[in-house]
This record gives C-alpha cells, sequence and structure tokens, in this order.
C-alpha cells in the first residue's frame, strides 16, 4: 500500500517527530427528516469510522462524537479543514422511542433512526355517531 | 433544561434543540458546494485529502490535464421515500476541486483511496533519474 512505503521511507530520513494535532472539535453537518414510524437525523462524518466513533443518548440529549482518522505526514501545505473530532448534541423530543435508537455509519455518514413511540404515531381518533 | 446543559462536557458545541431544528429547510445550503481539501507534504509524496461524505467510488472523477489535477463528483439530494426534511445543512449535488501540479510531481504515479467518506490521493515526487546519453563519433 502507497501508506507503508511512505512510513518505510520516512524513517530512513526522518528528522523531526511527528507532532500531534492540537485537538479541535467541529460540528457535523446535519439533517432532520420525518416519516410516518421514525425520524432519521443524518450527519456528515467523513474520516469516522466505527471504532473511532461515540454516540451516547443520556437524558435526552443525543450525544455524537468521533476521532477523526489523522494523517502521518507531518508538514502542512494547507488545511481547510482543522478539526480532529466531530462532535455535537441534540435534544431528542417527547414522542422518540429511546429503546429503538438505531444508528448505520458508512462512507463517512451517519444515519440515526429515532422510533417514535405509539403515542406519537399518527393514528384516527374513532368518532362515534350520537 | 439547565440540568441537561450542565451536564454537557465544554468540548460539546452548542446544543441543539429538536425543535430548533424542525423549524425549517434551509435550502441555500442545499446546493452544491466544494468539498474542503487538506495538503499534506511526506519525503515521497504530497498528500491531498478531500472530504466526500456519501459519495461512491463510481461518482468520484479524477482528472490529470496540463499539470492540472481536477477531482469532481456529485451525490444526490433525494430524500428517503417517504420522508419530509424538517432541517438540512448537508450539501448535496456536484463539487469540483482542481490542483496545479508542480513539475517535481509524477502524475501519471498517483494513487488515490477512498474510505469513510474521505478522498485520499497520493501524488509521488518524481525520482530523480540518471540518464547517460551516448556520444557518437562523426
Amino acid at each position: 500500500m502507497s501508506l507503508d512505503t511512505a512510513e518505510s521511507s520516512r524513517s530512513l530520513t526522518s528528522t523531526a517527530p511527528a507532532q500531534p494535532r492540537p485537538r479541535l472539535a467541529a460540528r457535523p453537518r446535519l439533517d432532520l427528516y420525518e416519516g410516518p414510524e421514525e425520524f432519521l437525523l443524518i450527519a456528515d462524518v467523513p474520516g469516522v469510522n466505527v471504532s473511532t466513533l461515540d454516540l451516547q443518548l443520556e437524558r435526552g440529549v443525543l450525544k455524537l462524537r468521533g476521532e477523526i482518522q489523522g494523517t502521518c505526514e507531518d508538514r502542512t501545505v494547507s488545511v481547510e479543514q482543522r478539526a480532529t473530532e466531530w462532535s455535537r448534541a441534540v435534544t431528542v423530543p417527547e414522542g422518540v422511542d429511546a429503546e429503538g435508537l438505531r444508528a448505520e455509519l458508512g462512507d463517512g455518514v451517519l444515519t440515526i433512526h429515532l422510533k417514535k413511540s405509539d403515542q406519537a404515531r399518527p393514528r384516527r381518533v374513532p368518532i362515534a355517531v350520537r | 433544561m439547565l440540568t441537561t446543559l450542565q451536564l454537557l462536557d465544554r468540548t460539546l458545541s452548542s446544543l441543539d434543540t429538536f425543535d430548533r431544528l424542525t423549524r425549517g429547510v434551509d435550502s441555500e445550503r442545499v446546493s452544491g458546494g466544494a468539498a474542503p481539501v487538506n495538503i499534506f507534504e511526506g519525503e515521497r509524496a504530497i498528500i491531498v485529502q478531500l472530504a466526500a461524505p456519501g459519495v461512491k467510488k463510481e461518482d468520484l472523477e479524477i482528472n490529470v490535464e496540463d499539470d492540472v489535477l481536477t477531482v469532481s463528483g456529485a451525490r444526490s439530494a433525494t430524500l428517503p421515500e417517504g420522508y419530509t426534511a424538517l432541517h438540512r445543512e448537508r450539501r448535496a449535488g456536484r463539487f469540483s476541486r482542481s490542483f496545479a501540479l508542480s513539475r517535481e510531481l509524477d502524475a501519471g504515479a498517483a494513487e488515490a483511496r477512498l474510505e469513510d467518506g474521505v478522498l485520499t490521493l497520493t501524488l509521488p515526487r518524481r525520482v530523480a533519474s540518471r540518464r547517460s546519453i551516448p556520444v557518437q563519433a562523426a
């Protein structure tokens, strides 16, 4: 792999050790959709995979934090995205089934399914004829 | 709600309340835009990292023409069937970034890798080669 050979050639000629990047959190962009059975919270978290993502629901607050995989090169030419982690918190409304929370991560996109609780789902009110 | 705010780690950004998110679709942000790029320099190569979340390999195009490298791609903005958008921040549509390559880079030996929504381009420096030119006697 190209990354492996870059590392080995660096070890032969490297001078200064690589400096760890200062920690900087950025808010990922997110979309919110509503369907009849659930809400969908979709966040762009490029550079994060399942092993570096942390998703927690605590007291009605959904917190996501994902560490962005860094590069092994220590000389920077140009940086437009300085963040080392994605971090965002969203309150979860009433009417969401906390047990029914599911999430999927692929291609740097996190999709969270927030299932509506029974009371929140639209339902017909039966009308009796007097 | 004060208790909830106190529990938040200070490294987390400000809390989004659900109702603030449901207030409307920000259509301006839905249009396509440039993908952010980080460029690093190594002993052997220049590394270009481009954030392209949700973009598949088939929707990416990398071209080199006249010492200009262009990366372009697209991802659709279509909603999942039966869902309405309450809030949109993620960019969709086409993006394109171009870079002028210095002569010392060997674009022909470039490698591209797409992983977790990040495209990593490795552009190796040309290896100095030595060539002897034979002299012909007249």
